[in-house]
């Protein structure tokens, strides 16, 4: 039966295949060893190293050949694990010392490794242990002989499912079978697996909770490395959807390798600036090579799943924003406070507050943020330290009302005169944005400018709020639509009193990046539009194409109009009626009403 | 004995491929290298002891080395450190 599973995005991409299971643990047990064997065992250690030592060579190779030198030095640090006296001694003088056999002996250093390393205090350094333990588990899977052999069908597709994956062995599976997808239990963004799957473009979904429970072994499954969604036994025509957003992507990726340095110019010389909305601070480089012009809505909130019992500290966050504006300077870098809340809660934040009814309007984000303050103090105290470092810009989330805006004001306040006490540097005044995506704030944005400097509509849930519709029901998607005429009139109004009084504003919902509905925006004259990376080339193209002459006159048709429906309908007609032969791209020369169809109801359903 | 003091300059620190660049120099000499934080003391030969330096970007350490090489062995990793681990230049060129 065909069932949604939902987790974190990891890396992004479509694949679809068949679930195979990735069992990497292995469990070591003491026994004793007789004194006239200790040697022996120490010599069976020694092989096993050297067995370890060999793979990792192997592997090291392919790797370099894959991904470049730089990536292989991963290998490197381990192979360097593996010659370390400290390691290697230690082990021995265990096997000689408590006369125990050579795994259980390893298991105590890593053991002891292991509580060292969570001593650290830096995440990311922190996070090296990974590497650590990666090699040493090489090690013992040698010396028990339970390296699992890979007798897997190479021809077929395969989707990874496990508890957790360490690089090496997901370099090897890669290595050996055509994996199309990864779906963890446990990894975070910042993880080596993480980096290596977006280098490899491999889809990757993590953050499912048993997912040898909830993900069977030998099924067919879709992943959506955008959205985070495993699909399980997937419908004929759901394969089919996905395929065709799989296909867009592709040809985006090769649309990137011409012209990205372009700029989105109507042929009647209006400017769309063109950004990129990102969740993890790694994929900057992404968004600059689709050609983006700024980071228009950085998502924080995987920092505050990066560690399972405490929140991120100032200088945890301080060091990753400082990293993004510095690598983005000069464009701008727009981050929002963390969006907690709803769906995206971390476990032991959970356990700690109340349970809300309706999660999806209750205590989040903004509401959240003010109540429990310690969340977003040192998040905001390092985006102003950031700020010194390049064009940093804080958006604020959630809000309803104008009351929210001054206690946030308040509270950005609190954290300068801390921070001016303690001598740091910072930027005292970085643009400060409102997000509009509760819709009795889209009618407040003309008093907006005497608080704050920039707005940013989320037209996700401005949508999904309007329409009291969720966006990710399956049986009402038909509902879920940005052509609602009533929809169209309420962002035309915030583009044009924003901009009336002053505010820049900027779209950041899936609309942003949807055919259809761009000569509706450029209609509008909204001059900042943010979305997945990947879509930037293939909009920047279509925005070359659309007047804006053309799109003041659908909108003003749209206005008009009564049903949705037939906003689309008109919509569709004018594309096909203006590029009766299809354009450059074949995204659009293939258009046609079921792939319009297909392509709204995928696209419509991403968090932002 | 030589002594000299570094800074980790790179972005991520004193990170695995750091960390292995750094226990390679350092292999090629046959002197005894350390490298100090504070009170600890690492071993510049063993990659373990340097990634349990845990030293981020903007660390002090000292560099302490003794033997029949120890002004090149010094000078070796001096470079090393400042040079930033040549972190940026093969992340450019490579990816």
């Amino acid at each position: 039966m065909t069932r949604l599973v939902r987790g974190t995005a990891l890396s992004p991409g479509i694949g679809y295949g068949r679930t195979f299971y990735w069992a990497a643990h292995v469990v070591a047990v003491p026994i004793g060893v007789e004194p006239d064997q200790v040697q022996a065992e120490i010599q069976r250690f020694r092989q096993a190293v050297q067995q370890a030592k060999r793979e990792l060579k192997e592997m090291r190779e392919k790797v370099a050949r894959i991904l470049g030198v730089y990536k292989a030095h991963i290998l490197d640090a381990q192979i360097h694990m593996l010659r370390d006296r400290a390691i290697l001694e230690g082990v021995e003088t265990r096997i000689r010392d408590q006369r125990v056999n050579a795994e259980w002996a390893l298991e105590l250093v890593i053991r002891d490794y292991y509580h060292r390393f969570q001593a650290i205090e830096d995440a990311y350094l922190r996070e090296r242990w990974q590497d650590v333990q990666d090699a040493l588990r090489r090690v013992q899977r040698a010396l028990m002989g339970t390296r699992p052999p890979l007798t897997l069908p190479e021809t077929e597709s395969l989707v990874l499912v496990a508890e957790e994956l360490t690089p090496s062995d997901f370099v090897e599976l890669v290595g050996a079978i055509r994996v199309r997808g990864l779906v963890l239990e446990q990894a975070s963004a910042a993880s080596h697996v993480a980096i290596l799957a977006r280098s490899l473009r491999i889809p990757a979904v993590s953050g499912i909770q048993r997912v040898f429970e909830t993900v069977p072994s030998g099924h067919k499954v879709l992943i959506d490395g955008y959205e985070g969604n495993v699909i399980v036994d997937p419908t004929p025509l759901q394969v089919q959807e996905y395929r065709s957003k799989r296909k867009y992507f592709i040809e985006h990726i090769r649309l990137l390798q011409q012209e990205a340095t372009e700029v989105a110019q109507t042929p009647d010389g209006f400017r769309v600036h063109l950004l990129a909305n990102i969740e993890f601070a790694d994929e900057w480089e992404q968004a600059i090579e689709y050609g983006a012009e700024g980071i228009g809505l950085f998502r924080s909130e995987y920092l505050y799943f990066m560690y399972p019992d405490r929140l991120p500290s100032e200088e945890e966050h301080y060091r990753v924003y400082r990293d993004l504006v510095t690598h983005l300077h000069p464009r701008p870098v727009v981050i929002r406070t963390a969006d907690l809340g709803a769906e995206k809660l971390p476990q032991w934040m959970q356990e700690r507050l109340p349970r809300d009814s309706n999660p999806l309007i209750g205590l989040r984000a903004i509401r959240l943020g003010l109540k429990r303050r310690e969340i977003w103090e040192p998040q905001i105290a390092a985006m102003l330290r950031a700020a010194v470092h390049g064009d940093l810009r804080i958006l604020v989330p959630f809000v309803s009302t104008i009351e929210e805006v001054l206690e946030f004001l308040d509270m950005v306040e609190d954290v300068r005169h801390r921070l001016r006490k303690s001598g740091v540097e910072f930027e005292a005044n970085p643009p400060i944005g409102v997000m509009i995506e509760i819709p009795a704030m889209a009618y407040m944005v003309r008093h907006l400018h005497e608080f704050v400097q920039f707005v940013s509509i989320g037209t996700n849930d401005l949508i999904q709020f309007m329409l009291a519709v969720a966006r990710d029901h399956e049986g009402l998607r038909y509902l879920y639509k940005p052509y609602h005429p009533a929809v169209l009139r309420l962002i035309y109004t915030v583009v044009q009193d924003a901009q009336d009084v002053g505010l820049e504003v900027n779209i950041c919902g899936e609309m942003a990046s949807d055919i259809l509905s761009i000569p509706l925006l450029v209609g509008m004259g909204c001059p900042q539009l943010s979305m997945t990376p990947q879509w930037i080339p293939a909009i920047r193209f279509f925005i070359q194409e659309v007047h804006r002459a053309d799109g003041e006159q659908l909108l003003e048709q749209a206005l008009q109009m009564r049903m949705g429906t037939e906003v689309e309908e008109m919509l569709l007609e004018w594309i096909q009626s203006r590029f009766p032969e299809g354009i450059y791209h074949p995204l659009i020369r293939k258009l046609n009403r079921t792939d319009v169809t297909s392509r709204l109801a995928v696209t419509n359903g991403s968090g932002s | 004995m030589k002594e000299a003091e570094v800074k980790v300059v790179n972005l991520r620190g004193l990170h695995a491929r750091a960390a292995a660049r750094l226990v390679q120099t350092a292999n090629q000499f046959t002197s005894q290298i350390w490298l100090i934080r504070d009170n600890i003391q690492s071993d510049a030969k063993s990659i373990l002891g340097v990634l349990l330096l845990a030293a981020p970007k903007g660390t002090v350490l000292k560099v302490r080395a003794s033997g029949p090489d120890e002004e090149e062995a010094v000078r070796a990793i001096q470079q090393l450190f400042e040079r930033g681990f040549y972190e940026e230049a093969t992340e450019e060129s490579n990816e």
